[in-house]
């Protein structure tokens, strides 16, 4: 069911030398980890593409990995913060997108409401996961993309409690309010 | 029923976990080749611009305009004392970044954007990356730095000295350091 990461192949040990072998490597899997995110094939064809084209710009770094893991991890990492590029452009370019469009797959259980209000609720929701701290913000759309802590932890090469308590820090930080209220000192 | 409930960001976080699962098993093919044509059109695109950003930085009139004159700083301070930093006293690239580091504050420790307009060219994050380094960054963005803050010919000329010689002692051992701790310590 929620086959998209697990039971790929073990990583090869050593890191990728050049970046063709890594995108034809990792396409498939991060093509499936973008649409998790984003629910739009042309979105996270954009998402997946402005990845790979980052890891281009900063590929001495990403060669430099010791292992294929590490870069399969610095990947998702890449790919997710893309992901959150998108969807701000998105909420710019389609003015009132409704809402099933702007989450595929949105049911009416939605707890911020109805229609326009459950649209405006939804881009406060991302706005606020934008706002997380870097550690925490991965997780948090990796989570919010429906993957297990399982999952997550092996998509990022860290233990699953690493990730079962950036899931609750990020939690306890989006219940203290949007960033709006943040500044108010509700802290 | 009608009233939207106030929703909680960490409500939603449940629920648009759900709705993300529903999408597992859904994914379309996406195209590699395509992918890789477009990796391969920005690598040509930044190729080429690195190559007119070398044209640019070798041309007489490099990328930064002069100071004007508003924008240079008072020269002596407190009944003619000056506490200007000094670069050629610096003798390691860490020595070198601390007296930039100085020379910022004591130019009136303007901030990076300000700094980054003066330059006309570079950014601002580019120019607090490399002063908060304590390895030497290169002469272009060292110059980019006084010009930033204000400095004058005879500041750019100083710092570009000091540079050039800290950069060159990297290899050549001891020899010149020590010749330069000397000729500081030469205070009668």
């Amino acid at each position: 069911m929620t086959a998209d990461w697990i039971g790929r192949p073990a990583p090869r040990h050593g890191p990728y030398r050049d970046i063709e072998s890594l995108i034809r490597a990792t396409h498939d899997e991060l093509g499936r980890v973008a649409f998790r995110c984003l629910g739009h094939r042309a979105d996270a064809e954009d998402a997946l593409q402005a990845a790979f084209v980052k890891v281009l710009r900063c590929w001495p770094k990403v060669a430099g990995l010791a292992t294929s893991a590490q870069q399969h991890a610095y990947l998702v990492t890449v790919v997710t913060n893309e992901t959150l590029q998108i969807r701000r452009q998105v909420h710019r370019r389609r003015e009132l997108p409704a809402v099933d469009e702007a989450e595929p797959g949105w049911t009416p259980d939605f707890p911020g409401g109805y229609g326009q209000t459950a649209r405006e609720h939804l881009r406060l929701v991302w706005q606020a996961i934008s706002g997380l701290p870097n550690e925490n913000r991965e997780v948090v759309i990796l989570f919010a993309a429906g993957y297990e802590y399982k999952e997550i932890a092996e998509m990022l090469g860290v233990a699953v409690s690493t990730v079962r308590s950036h899931v609750s820090s990020a939690r306890k930080r989006l219940l203290r309010g949007f960033p709006d209220d943040r500044e108010e000192g509700l802290g | 029923m009608n009233e939207p409930t106030p929703v909680r960001a960490g409500d939603a976080l449940e629920w648009l976990h759900e709705q993300g699962k529903r999408r597992a098993g859904t994914a379309p093919e996406f195209d590699v080749e395509e992918t890789l044509r477009k990796v391969r059109a920005v690598q040509d695109a930044d190729a080429h611009a690195l190559a007119a950003g070398r044209l640019a930085a070798s041309s007489p009139q490099p990328l930064f305009r002069p100071p004007t004159r508003d924008d240079t700083v008072s020269r002596t301070s407190l009944r003619g004392h000056d506490f200007e930093p000094n670069p050629l006293a610096a003798t390691t690239a860490a020595e070198f970044m601390a007296v930039l580091r100085d020379y910022r504050v004591w130019s009136g420790d303007p901030s990076w954007r300000e700094m980054a307009r003066r330059t006309g060219g570079v950014s601002h994050s580019t120019l607090y990356n490399a002063m908060n380094r304590d390895t030497l960054p290169s002469l272009r963005l060292v110059r980019a730095i006084v010009v930033g803050c204000g400095g004058n010919d005879n500041d750019l000329q100083e710092f570009s000295a000091a540079w050039q010689r800290i950069q060159e002692n990297r290899e050549g051992g001891f020899r010149l350091v020590r010749h330069a701790g000397e000729h500081i310590g030469q205070t009668p």
